[in-house]
């Protein structure tokens, strides 16, 4: 059975119903509903960012639902994209943010996991100041914090 | 159109700090204010203290002691080896595990003074303390001090020394609230005797589940019987140690009923295993390398096949291939199975295996040289252990290292593509055993291995092949570790 999603710009995608529960809050909305053919708004999502995720998701309708695996290494690798996934990500840093954040508010646990790989090695062996710039955060210490910090913490940088 | 940067999230970025090494996340801490909140956690959460020993004690890994102390609320787990604990003394208010390692006291083969017992004192938050390899003696007032931490489950004791009596009197009073007591070698500093040596006062220890006992004095029977609810047992001893038997028989008058996982290092004999085995009433692990279980013992443990979970047989010399394929044929939940070697035509002959949840298998498959067609059906059979985290299949019996047979190999042509949905591999021993994989194999695991994180045990004759092949491992970030040259 198909389903109809809106963005918040009031777009209208129909998808699989299989499809679209890859995203648990759908999933569970569509639960406590039950069999239904009114449309489910997704507020915080603009047509964009939706399609792209229904595109995700419409490649992993088939994957094993994940199931949390508690005796996780706390350190997890972050170079084992799949190839489809890996060229799915390259976006730029916008779309790239948008999509982390719809899949984190669409509880689509893998997509974010994605996500937050591709963010992870963007950071790895960056300087603070070339993360800031690939970020466009702002460096809000005061340089006495700064040397502060740099002290304390230096002992956990690589040698 | 985001006004929300992602990045802000504590949820997304701890989800991504998850993913980084300490070095990344250091230089993270000084991005912006934000980030240094929400990722110190992170580092400082564990930290390790590793010292120069000697007169010294220079850090040579781990904080400075005031940077320590200023971050002391987000310290769940202190480390301190070879430096000095009165150093890092502070209350940390969330510090659940301590472990302090090869220190001398400050007045040399003294007591540990005043410094250790207030580090102790200003952490009731504790739940598990381990000392190791102090030279000097820890006193009653230290005793006293730790048990009067009210949370403290786990006490871990290797290699320390006490004085007196009332030393040990007040040690084994901090025992009584534990549910995890590890004694790995305690003795009286100036008698050289163990403190087993003098009778335990008249304390029962009714929370400890768990004991684990290194060299074994001569009577290790009297603190067992004081820990009625014992669960788990690891025993080891250089020798066959004389009380086993007397351990066995009050085990089958019912003296640890709950008692279902056993550690016994090393050498008992099949009758002796036998009978301890039959005095479990439940067994769900068993750790027996390096004893001669053999069919008495088997006899047995086939009455626990159903609940059996771990299982380390590795070089018990009468293991036969029969047993390890009645094991893996019949035992439904065992996640975690060590042994020795298994004929490959045993596997092909029998019934699938039965527990396909298996985390760990580390089994040497044995083939005769005319029975190489056999290799696809055995990585058939592995195919369907999609859980495996952990795969060995290297020789370690004698017999396997004198004259390395035909064992599994790990190519392509032999059958390795059947191995593509083993996702969680993250560890591949192929000690003792000829392996020969070309480039292809070996891309073929990096690309289907995604978790692969250990190669180890293989021979490295040096020839360009072979450093082409751990080139690529280590590019990946992969150990070779035990790779070693011939």
């Amino acid at each position: 059975m198909p389903v109809t999603l809106v963005s918040l710009d009031n777009e209208n995608y129909v998808v699989d119903k299989e499809v679209a529960e890859r995203s648990i809050l759908i999933k569970n909305m569509l639960e406590d509903v039950g069999e239904t053919d009114s449309p489910i708004p997704l507020p915080n999502v603009t047509s964009t960012v939706l399609k792209k995720v229904i595109e995700y998701c419409e490649h992993h309708r088939n994957d094993p639902i994940q199931v949390p695996d508690e005796t996780d290494d706390p350190r997890k690798r972050s170079n084992d994209i799949e190839e489809w996934d890996m060229k799915f990500m390259q976006v730029d840093q916008e779309m790239l943010f948008e999509i982390i954040l719809a899949a984190n508010y669409l509880d689509i646990k893998p997509l974010l996991d994605v996500g937050c790989k591709t963010v992870a090695n963007i950071i790895k062996g960056k300087t603070p100041e070339e993360i800031r710039k690939a970020f466009n955060i702002v460096n809000d210490f005061t340089p006495e914090e700064e040397a502060q910090i740099r002290k304390e913490n230096e002992w956990a940088e690589d040698r | 159109m985001t006004s929300i940067n992602p990045l802000d999230l504590p949820e997304i970025l701890s989800a991504v700090a998850a993913y980084l090494e300490r070095n990344d996340v250091v230089r993270c801490i000084r991005v912006s204010v934000t980030w240094y909140k929400l990722l110190s956690p992170i580092l400082w959460k564990d930290i390790t203290i590793t010292g120069t020993g000697g007169k010294d004690y220079f850090i040579r890994d781990g904080p400075a002691p005031d940077a320590l102390r200023a971050h002391r609320d987000l310290v769940h787990t202190l480390h301190i080896d070879q430096s000095l604990p009165c150093r890092y003394s502070a209350a940390y208010s969330k510090l659940h595990s301590l472990r302090i390692k090869s220190v001398l006291p400050i007045r040399q083969r003294g007591a540990f003074g005043e410094d250790l017992i207030e580090f102790i004192s200003l952490n009731p938050s504790l739940v598990s303390l381990a000392l190791a390899g102090l030279d000097g003696y820890l006193d009653a007032t230290l005793w006293r001090a730790v048990s009067k931490l009210p949370s403290l489950k786990t006490l871990e004791l290797c290699r320390v020394g006490m004085r007196t009596v009332d030393d040990a009197n007040a040690f084994w009073v901090a025992c009584a609230n534990l549910d995890h007591l590890r004694l790995f070698d305690a003795y009286f500093v100036e008698r050289g005797i163990s403190v087993f040596d003098i009778p335990i006062p008249d304390i029962l220890f009714p929370l400890v589940t768990k004991l684990e006992l290194r060299t074994p004095p001569r009577d290790p029977l009297d603190l067992m019987r004081r820990c009625p609810n014992l669960k788990e047992l690891s025993w080891q001893s250089k020798r066959h140690h004389p009380a086993l038997e007397v351990f066995a028989q009050d085990l089958s008058q019912g003296a640890w009923p709950g008692l279902e996982k056993l550690s016994h290092f090393h050498y008992m004999p099949d009758e002796t295993l036998e009978m301890i085995l039959k005095g479990m009433q439940r067994i769900t692990a068993l750790d027996l390398h390096l004893n001669d279980f053999g069919e008495l013992s088997f006899k047995i443990l086939q009455r626990h096949f159903n609940s059996i979970s771990q299982l380390n047989l590795d070089r018990c010399h009468y293991v036969t291939s029969d047993m390890l394929r009645d094991i893996m044929c019949s035992c439904p939940n065992l996640l975690d199975l060590q042994a020795g070697e298994i004929l490959a035509k045993d596997v092909v002959a029998d019934e699938p295996w039965v527990c396909l949840s298996k985390r760990k298998l580390s089994v040497c498959f044995i083939f005769d040289n005319t029975e190489l067609d056999l290799q696809p059906m055995i990585f058939g059979r592995l195919s369907k252990l999609v859980h495996l985290e952990s795969l060995g299949i290297g020789g370690r019996s004698l017999l396997v290292v004198k004259s390395l047979p035909f064992t599994l190999d790990l190519r392509l042509e032999s059958g390795l593509g059947e191995l593509a949905q083993l996702r969680k591999i993250a560890e591949i021993d192929v000690y003792n055993t000829n392996q020969w994989p070309e480039e292809g194999d070996i891309q073929w695991m990096l690309e289907n291995w995604r978790q692969l994180k250990r190669f180890s045990g293989m021979v490295f004759k040096g020839n360009a092949t072979q450093l082409k092949i751990i080139e690529m491992l280590n590019a990946r970030g992969i150990d070779t570790g035990n790779t070693y040259v011939q």
